[in-house]
């Protein structure tokens, strides 16, 4: 988790009472965050310096969270944007993302999955393109062969199984929300949740997997809404 | 009764119009000839009365006299009624000059100054030479035409002659061929113009009902297109200025109006989302502080109860918004999709479900393309994947089949749990009914409402079949874009 620990994020939000919970949230990691309340104002010192993160909301005085996102890529403004909005059709989703935001997060939002996707931003923007192979202490993800192996054990994961554990230790250390488990593992784009637990269901087949294998299930649940892959504590020697 | 305005059929309607003008012309043209005819014919009578008295006293001269002050004063005598006088009948044959024949011209014969030629219009029996055998035509004038007080008919031609004194002869005959070749005439007229009428009729109305019919249709496919959803939609006025045009603004004018009451009802809803989004985002993410910063169990304990309650709170939210999507979005939102990409995704999404239920999933996907909104798409089959594991108990088996059936894409999901009765398929896709076999389940009775909804608004056939025993679901898609080979596998999980 201290990778990302001392960054300073943008949030670009016109509802006060939102970006004082968002920032107390943040500062709770022990993140720098800078509000800004008008679109305007938050394009001009969006502009100004390159920030870990933004966080934007879509509809603000001044200047549309659209037009902001669109005038920041025009000016090669790469910061990765996370767009906030209680505008949660699918197809404003996709135009979201179409115009250069990296991510999506409709409101009501829990703060986990505010803070799960900003570090997800993050590492993302870090990352290697496309490692073939995902080294978690004894596991190994093969990416293109989709085969894990638990100190030199196969795991013997499903297609989807495998997604949801390479998602889960590409996210290592921080947590990954059942939202963002749904739409890319099952590429889920409803607005809503499907109705049933099948997320939990879904780990908990996982966690048996790696547990036969490895002993203990590596993944914990995260309070509130999400999943974490734990790092294994070093093997004795 | 509708308006001409219609170029081709307003053209049409004038020629059936000049026609029936000219029909009554005829008919009353004919009508005054009839009534000029009598009136003629009953002069005629009393000029032959008076001239046959005045032939009485053998006086040649004074017939000739009267003939010729009757043609000169242009008497009216009926056109068929033809008088000739021969004052010399001898001097006539020798001469070779006609003898009485059928008049094909109407018109009132007399001799002329000298009384030696006869202006006759046409003869039909000739004698060159008083020995000369007469052409033997059967309508010639019998040589005993020239005896005495004769009285005859040839054809249509009806005669008496008359002797004036020793060589001369008045002839009175009635020519019936003439008017009978009027009427004939005027029959073929009339028939002929009947026909044009009724043709031009007829062709008046194939061109107005075709038309009519061609703008109706085209009203038909706006309105069928406006009930499918599409409220932009407008029927198309061929500024004719007549009724269908008129019925067609007023439609128009109408879904104006439906369509700025739904703007409203959406802007409505998309407010409340969004402020109802805005408003649950702040009391989440203020209960998620105070959780972080009040470690004291009961307060933490509460404040999750509290959380617990805003997630159904927020779930509830996107699906009212989800629903007011279906029912009210674009067609541009539609995308062509793989369905078998779609329904693999979900087995394989609720596969550990059904296994863990002590249930089994059996799927046959084979390849099919549709055109379709993905996200509500998604929706549509979870819910009633979800409904079938849900409600068909432990042991059962769930089916989800898609593929293509004709030009037509489907998708079955079938379980062999208790089911539903018949009576209940179509009330369980009302908004807040649940069946029978949902009593002691948590739900909302929303999921079905918002197939129907979905199933309504992208033209698929949604119905419920027994599948003995159990439920089945089947869902038609209109053909996409691209038709499948038919090729697939049959999985069973587990």
């Amino acid at each position: 988790m201290s990778e990302v620990h001392e960054l300073s994020f943008l949030l670009i939000e016109d509802d006060n009472a939102v970006a004082t919970e968002l920032m107390t949230a943040f500062a709770r990691e022990g993140w720098t965050v800078v509000h800004k309340s008008d679109g305007a104002e938050g394009l001009r010192v969006a502009a100004q310096k390159p920030y870990a993160a933004i966080v934007l909301d879509r509809k603000l005085p001044s200047l549309d969270g659209m037009a902001i996102l669109e005038k920041l890529r025009a000016m090669q403004v790469g910061t990765p944007v996370l767009i906030l909005s209680a505008i949660a059709e699918p197809p404003e989703r996709v135009k979201g993302l179409e115009r250069g935001a990296d991510d999506y997060l409709a409101k009501p939002f829990t703060l986990e999955e505010v803070i799960a996707r900003v570090r997800a931003l993050i590492r993302r923007a870090r990352a290697a393109p496309h490692p073939e192979v995902l080294v978690e202490g004894a596991l190994e993800m093969w990416t293109k062969a989709e085969r894990a192996l638990y100190a030199g054990v196969q795991l013997g994961l499903s297609d989807k199984e495998f997604k949801l554990l390479r998602l889960l230790v590409e996210h290592s250390g921080s947590a990954v929300t059942r939202r963002m488990i749904l739409e890319r593992v099952f590429n889920w784009r409803a607005a809503s949740d499907p109705g049933t637990n099948l997320v939990e269901v879904h780990i908990h087949r996982l966690r048996k997997k790696i547990e036969e294998v490895a002993g203990r299930p590596l993944i914990s649940t995260v309070r509130g809404d999400g999943y974490m892959y734990e790092q294994p504590r070093a093997e004795p020697a | 009764v509708l308006s001409l305005r219609d170029s081709a059929v307003a053209r049409l309607a004038a020629i059936e119009l000049a026609v029936a003008i000219v029909f009554i012309g005829g008919v009353a043209i004919f009508a005054g000839r009839q009534l000029e005819y009598q009136d003629a014919r009953r002069n005629t009578q009393l000029v032959t009365r008076e001239i046959e008295r005045l032939a009485d006293t053998g006086d040649a001269g004074r017939v000739r006299g009267t003939l010729v002050k009757m043609r000169e004063a242009d008497y009216r005598i009926a056109p068929d009624i033809v008088y000739a006088l021969f004052l010399n009948v001898d001097d006539c044959v020798q001469r070779g000059l006609d003898t009485i024949g059928r008049c094909a011209e109407l018109k009132l014969w007399t001799p002329d100054v000298e009384g030696e030629r006869l202006h006759l219009a046409r003869v039909l029996h000739r004698e060159s030479k008083p020995d000369s055998k007469p052409v033997q035509e059967q309508d010639a004038v019998p040589s005993s035409l020239l005896q005495p007080d004769i009285e005859g008919s040839t054809g249509n031609l009806f005669y008496k002659a008359r002797p004036i004194g020793a060589s001369a002869l008045l002839l009175v005959g009635i020519d019936r061929s003439v008017v009978l070749a009027e009427r004939r005439g005027l029959q073929v007229a009339f028939v002929g113009l009947a026909l044009l009428y009724v043709l031009v009729a007829m062709a008046v109305a194939a061109t107005f009902m075709m038309r009519i019919t061609r703008r109706i249709r085209a009203i038909t496919g706006t309105l069928q297109q406006v009930a499918a959803g599409e409220l932009s939609r407008r029927i198309e006025l061929a500024d004719k200025r007549d009724e269908i045009d008129t019925l067609g603004s007023y439609t128009n004018a109408m879904l104006d109006r439906l369509a700025e009451l739904i703007s409203v009802l959406q802007r409505f809803a998309q407010l409340v989302e969004h402020e109802l989004g805005n408003a649950m985002a702040r009391i989440g993410a203020s209960l998620q502080n105070m959780t972080a910063e009040h470690a004291a169990p009961s307060t933490r304990g509460r404040v999750e109860a509290c959380l617990r309650d805003l997630d159904e709170a927020k779930s509830l939210l996107l699906a009212v918004g989800e629903l007011t999507r279906a029912d009210t979005s674009s067609d541009a939102d539609r995308k062509t999709i793989d369905l078998a990409e779609v329904a693999t995704d979900l087995a394989e999404m609720y596969s550990p479900i059904v296994e863990d239920n002590g249930q089994k999933l059996v799927s046959d996907i084979r390849p099919v393309t549709i055109c379709s909104r993905p996200a509500l798409l998604q929706r549509l089959i979870a819910n009633l994947l979800d409904n079938a594991i849900k409600y068909s108990g432990r042991g059962a088996t769930i089916r989800l089949l898609c593929g293509t059936a004709g030009t037509d894409g489907f998708l079955e999901i079938a379980d062999n749990g208790p089911g539903l009765g018949a009576d209940e398929w179509d009330r369980v896709l009302e908004l807040g009914v649940r069946g029978s076999n949902a009593v002691g389940t948590a739900g909302k009775g929303i999921g079905l409402y918002f197939v129907r909804a979905l199933a309504a608004k992208e033209r698929m056939g949604l119905r419920f079949e027994d599948a003995h025993p159990g439920v089945r679901v089947h869902l038609t898609f209109p053909a996409g874009p691209s038709a499948s080979d038919g090729s697939g596998s049959e999985q069973v999980i587990p």
